[in-house]
């Protein structure tokens, strides 16, 4: 099976691994996801109706307001929260977010994560070192995970 | 980043685990800047999200846990600290008819954050104008969120401050500390789109719903980008600055704005634009104007059933205008009128006698309350509803609007006139 390792910035600390979803939209965490659901309620999002739950959530940065860490810390205690954050960007109101969610974060990676995950890879997210390791998902389950 | 010795103390947990978390946060944040240090700030702007947003059921015990958390160990505010309003006065749900049980959690929720912030030496203003009572002065480092005092700070004032979250305010607070990045650098601070003012606008003889359209009109214009303002009266008012600051934090993400001739940064077009050319150039006439009263709308029913003024919290010349308007009137009893100030401009306003005029009316006047109205959309008890809101605040109509209200925007007179009339009328 093939593995890809991309190099970047950490953000928040921890390790996690799980399920890609990748979104090219800029995500609020308090206006584009519902707080105690963790499913994307943004209209215009291809994925609205989909939940971030134990996702590995790549999208591109974030657009949050002032509270938007809050809606992050509130679906870390739903039970609902992302396990880990990709970002190209780092918005400082995500980097807040995820790092009083407990919930590991990285960013700035050398190689652009649009180019290389795609939702359903399986990808492990090391916040302490600044590094994804991707592991590109089986044919069974092409283009139709998650 | 390179850190001082007593910030390399803080962030060794000399100062207990909270002032330890707030530190690293603020160094993630720096991070994410490129920022070479922290620096030290003189205030800072804080909000409670057990307070503002969420008071009542798991999400307000959540917040509270967090905030408990985030502060564990402090035993004070390293700088003067301001805070913003709470989310709903609980004489106003009693109006409403909201629950008893509803409304005993709302007042545990809100005690629990008056003792927190107070044993930590919080200023406490409860409005989204601190410099009503707590001015900053051109050049100074401020730490701290809330969109409209970022923008009220930088564009009115000269005070350096970045457009900060909940809890990286609460960290700066608890470590008087903030990133060098943003706005604290002058060479951030220039315009960057110029906004021309057609023919056929008389800003001299703008309302504050004018003001309120304009800025919300050219926040989604220029989205990202500094505007610079050309054309506006150089004997605009506080209560007309502050109209003109807050619509740009819900319709751009921007800090800061320049209007020539009255920011202290901007005494020319050429300086306010740091000597540069513009990115682009927006011009304004009614039309624009027009478009943004029609975009802040959302209701076609004229029947109304609340109507508020002070978005943000209101000043002495308003009241006083209000006060005017509903000088020997009777609002229908069907319409709550909600007026909402900082305290101290109450107890004011009480001393001359505007606060018996309003209250005569059947209006009521709340102090330390967000009259933005988010508890409209998100703190309102199962089985109750607003109906129709009426105001002349942009801000606080975007939200209500976003969040599925039916709202009127327009006019202070037309708002009073729906409250005594039950009814809006077009201007």
């Amino acid at each position: 099976m093939e593995s890809i390792t991309l190099k970047g910035r950490s953000a928040s600390k921890g390790v996690a691994e799980g399920e890609a979803l990748v979104t090219h939209d800029a995500i609020s965490f308090l206006s584009d996801i519902s707080t105690t659901e963790g499913i994307i309620t943004s209209p215009q999002s291809k994925f609205k109706g989909q939940s971030v739950s134990d996702k590995i959530l790549i999208f591109p940065t974030g657009r949050g307001s002032t509270a938007d860490p809050y809606g992050f810390y509130m679906l870390k205690k739903a039970g609902k929260a992302p396990r880990a954050v990709i970002n190209i960007d780092a918005n400082p109101t995500t980097v807040a977010g995820a790092i009083i969610s407990n919930t590991p974060m990285v960013y700035k990676l050398d190689k652009n994560p649009f180019d290389v995950i795609e939702t359903g890879d399986h990808v492990l997210v090391n916040g302490d070192k600044g590094i994804v390791i991707i592991t590109k998902k089986g044919r069974a389950n092409d283009g139709r995970a998650s | 980043m390179k850190l001082t010795a007593d910030e390399e103390r803080m962030l060794a947990g000399e100062s207990g685990p909270g002032v330890q978390r707030a530190l690293a946060l603020l160094i993630a944040i720096g991070e994410a800047y490129e920022a070479e240090k922290l620096i030290d700030i003189s205030s800072s702007h804080i909000l409670s999200p057990e307070m503002q947003f969420w008071n009542t059921g798991q999400l307000s015990r959540w917040a509270r846990e967090l905030v408990a958390e985030s502060v564990e160990g402090a035993t004070h505010f390293r700088v003067p600290v301001t805070i913003n309003p709470i989310f709903l006065e609980p004489a106003i749900a009693e109006r409403l008819g909201y629950p008893e049980s509803y409304i005993e959690e709302m007042r545990q929720s809100l005690a629990s954050g008056r003792e927190t912030y107070a044993r930590l030496g919080v200023i406490p203003t409860y409005t989204c104008c601190p410099f009503y009572i707590h001015p900053l002065r051109q050049g100074e480092h401020s730490g701290g969120a809330e969109s409209l005092v970022v923008l009220f700070n930088n564009s009115v004032l000269g005070v350096r401050v970045n457009r900060e979250s909940g809890p990286t305010a609460l960290a700066t607070a608890l470590t008087g500390k903030t990133p060098l990045y943003g706005m604290h650098l002058p060479e951030n601070r220039h315009g960057q789109a110029l906004i021309e003012l057609k023919d056929d606008l008389e800003p001299g003889a703008f309302t504050y719903a004018d003001y309120n359209a304009l800025s919300y009109g050219v926040g989604k214009m220029v989205v990202d980008k500094i505007p610079v303002f050309l054309g506006l009266p150089r004997n605009m008012s506080i209560t007309q600055l502050k109209y003109l600051c807050a619509p740009l934090g819900v319709s751009a993400g921007i800090p800061m704005f320049h209007a020539v001739g009255i920011t202290p940064e901007a005494p020319s077009v050429e300086v306010a634009l740091g000597g540069k050319k513009p990115e682009m150039t927006i011009e304004v006439g009614k039309k624009e104007i027009d478009q943004a009263f029609e975009e802040l709308c959302s209701a076609t029913d004229s029947s109304i059933d609340y109507v508020f003024l002070g978005c943000p919290h209101v000043t002495i010349t308003e009241m006083e205008e209000i006060a005017a308007l509903l000088q020997g009137k009777k609002i229908k009893s069907e319409v709550l009128l909600v007026v909402g100030t900082a305290e101290p401009l109450r107890l004011l306003a009480r001393q001359m006698g505007l606060v018996d005029i309003i209250e005569n009316s059947g209006a009521m006047v709340v102090s330390g309350m967000c009259s933005a109205g988010s508890f409209l959309r998100r703190g309102v008890p199962k089985g109750f509803h607003v109906g129709v809101v009426a105001t002349n605040a942009a801000k606080a109509a975007h939200y209500l609007k976003a969040g599925g209200v039916r709202v009127w925007f327009g006019t202070m007179q037309q708002c009073i006139n729906a409250a005594v009339t039950g009814k809006w009328e077009d201007a």
